[in-house]
């Protein structure tokens, strides 16, 4: 037994057995972290090594165990060396370890050390199985054991949580691993301890993470969401952050399984599109349904002999067709939920205007209608009134001699949550004796009636020409 | 504390023994630095893990009082910031008189 390694991140302990070991004539080994010892079994098979339990790069557990299992090391003697034992003095280590020493003052672990090794050299090992040896020379230590707690703590949660957790060291290999990071990559978590991190993913991907952590510098990134990584049929999400600490610096990586996620999200979009696709369908056909309608209509007029029911027929074809007019809007829009005020009401007078046989340069507009987005419940009554009191206008208030104006302006109140839509012409103004509410015209009873469903009010009056007020709820 | 007899009683040359005592004190004036700088900025997490390495120094060289006291600075890591103090301060005194005493021998 020549070769020893003793593995522990105190550097006055790594000291102390070199120190004691060889002028034994003892090769001694030493290494700071779990993941430094498997570079140094890497080119040297040691005899013994000694293990401690709490360390950073790897913990103490996982190092035995991914030491039992190499070949090569088939005959190493391992032993614990931890002071882990005074809080777990019942801790069975049968199937990591072949011994464990507690740690205890150099005074006394300088001798509990030679005499393991003398025992070792004359067979004495069956003792060493059953019981930790020094476990009346600790020295009480409630600090690790807090600590012990602490960090069994962190581990619970860890092996909890859904998402993977992997601990990379400085040269991207893994140092630490949770369930859920070995259930996603289909391994064990010590076969994934000491991987190559970006070699666990298939060439192409694994190029683009090792580009990625190699520019990582100060920062985090997110792989996965615009270039898509997978891991077989898995497509991953990866966040990685540096972690500095003193000298200590590590990378972690939280991997998302977002295959589920992507599907389900693909499949709602398709829906969506479908949806959509079928509800511009429904709009159009709609329209289509009104022109019809708005046709029959017209046509009727021509074999109609009174003029006045020939008039009223315009009227009711025009009406359809204001409203033709918001389903057209729709369906060639790409939001479906509502219509653009003042693009509608453009439109709207155009067709009015050609309806009542005026040239659209006969009448001076003015438009002056903010951005108003109206969902389609507003949209048809306010749609729908515009209709009514341009129709009055361009039946009673203008001529044809070219000096008409009509005016159309939205106030929008943000204090109240409402709108306020003024319409005015520049004609010879309402009867004084007209009252709105009392009208036995359809249209001025429409108009009211349709304030009221958008919970408005109506105000008719004259101010150098007919001026009409709807006041309405935003929402 | 005599370093030739501690060295026997361990079993290493005193020449090694020496070694472990220097390495000892530079560890442990950095990591009293430490205690100073982690208190002045209340890192609980710090005091502790830091007091942590003292009595782990501290327990090998069978140096019971220095960690006592370490052990007392990470046991009230959370708690008032003069109580801290006052520990952190018998600690120091502590650690002067073994650093006193140990240079004398080195």
């Amino acid at each position: 037994m020549k070769n020893i390694l003793v593995v522990d991140n105190n550097p006055m302990l790594l000291e102390f057995m070199a120190e004691l070991l060889d002028p034994k004539g003892y090769h001694v080994l030493t290494a700071e972290s779990g993941l430094a010892a498997l570079r140094t079994v890497e080119t040297v098979t040691p005899d013994l090594v000694f293990v401690d339990l709490i360390m950073p790069q790897i913990g103490g557990t996982e190092l035995l165990r991914l030491l039992r299992n190499r070949p090569e090391l088939e005959h190493s003697y391992l032993v614990i060396l931890s002071a882990i034992a005074a809080e777990e003095p019942d801790f069975d280590f049968s199937d990591l370890a072949d011994a464990y020493l507690a740690k205890v003052p150099f005074k006394h672990m300088g001798a509990n050390v030679l005499n393991l090794l003398e025992d070792l050299t004359a067979g004495r090992t069956e003792e060493y199985r059953r019981r930790i040896v020094g476990l009346d020379q600790i020295y009480r230590r409630d600090i690790t054991k807090e600590l012990l707690f602490s960090r069994h703590h962190m581990e619970t949660m860890l092996s909890g949580i859904s998402d993977g957790f992997v601990e990379l060291s400085e040269n991207h290999q893994v140092i630490f691993v949770n369930d859920a990071a070995a259930r996603i990559f289909e391994m064990s978590r010590e076969e994934l301890l000491t991987s190559d991190f970006p070699a666990l993913f298939p060439a192409e991907t694994s190029q683009k993470i090792a580009d990625s952590l190699q520019r990582l510098g100060e920062g985090k990134i997110e792989l996965g969401r615009g270039a898509p990584v997978y891991y077989g049929e898995r497509q991953l999400n990866l966040r990685i952050n540096p972690v500095r600490y003193k000298e200590y610096r590590s990378l972690i990586v939280l991997i998302q399984d977002i295959t589920e996620q992507v599907r389900a999200e693909r499949i709602i979009r398709d829906d969506l599109k479908e949806k959509e696709t079928l509800l511009r369908e429904v709009h159009h056909r709609v329209k289509n349904n009104l022109n019809v309608v708005a046709s029959l209509l017209s046509l009727q007029t021509n074999f109609l002999e009174d003029p006045q029911a020939g008039k009223h027929l315009i009227e009711s074809k025009n009406r359809v067709e204001s409203m033709a007019l918001i389903h057209e809007k729709l369906y060639n829009t790409e939001d479906l939920s509502g219509v653009f005020l003042d693009s509608y009401l453009k439109d709207l007078i155009t067709h009015l205007l050609n309806s009542y046989g005026h040239q659209s340069d006969s009448i001076e507009t003015t438009i002056d209608i903010p951005e108003v987005h109206l969902d389609l419940s507003l949209a048809v009554p306010l749609g729908l009134i515009i209709n009514e009191l341009l129709t009055n206008s361009l039946e009673h208030g203008l001529t044809e001699q070219g000096d008409g104006q009509i005016e159309i302006r939205l106030e929008s109140d943000d204090h109240e949550g409402r709108y306020r839509l003024l319409i005015r012409d520049n004609g010879p103004g309402i009867p004084d004796d007209l009252d709105p509410e009392e009208s036995d015209t359809l249209g001025l009873l429409l108009v009211s009636s349709l304030a009221q469903q958008i919970h408005g009010s109506f105000e008719l009056k004259n101010d150098r020409g007919a001026l009409a007020l709807i006041e309405f709820q935003k929402h | 504390m005599k370093l030739d007899t501690a060295a026997a009683e361990i079993g290493i040359s005193l020449a090694a023994y020496k070694r472990l005592c220097r390495l000892f004190l530079d560890n442990t004036d950095r990591d009293i630095q430490t205690l100073h700088d982690a208190l002045r900025a209340g890192d609980t997490g710090k005091i502790s893990e830091t007091a942590h390495h003292i009595k782990g120094a501290a327990t090998n060289l069978d140096l019971e009082e220095l960690a006592d006291l370490a052990a007392e600075m990470r046991a009230h890591a959370e708690e008032d910031h003069e109580r801290l103090e006052e520990v952190l301060s018998r600690l120091g005194d502590t650690y002067k008189e073994i650093k006193s005493e140990l240079l004398e021998q080195l």
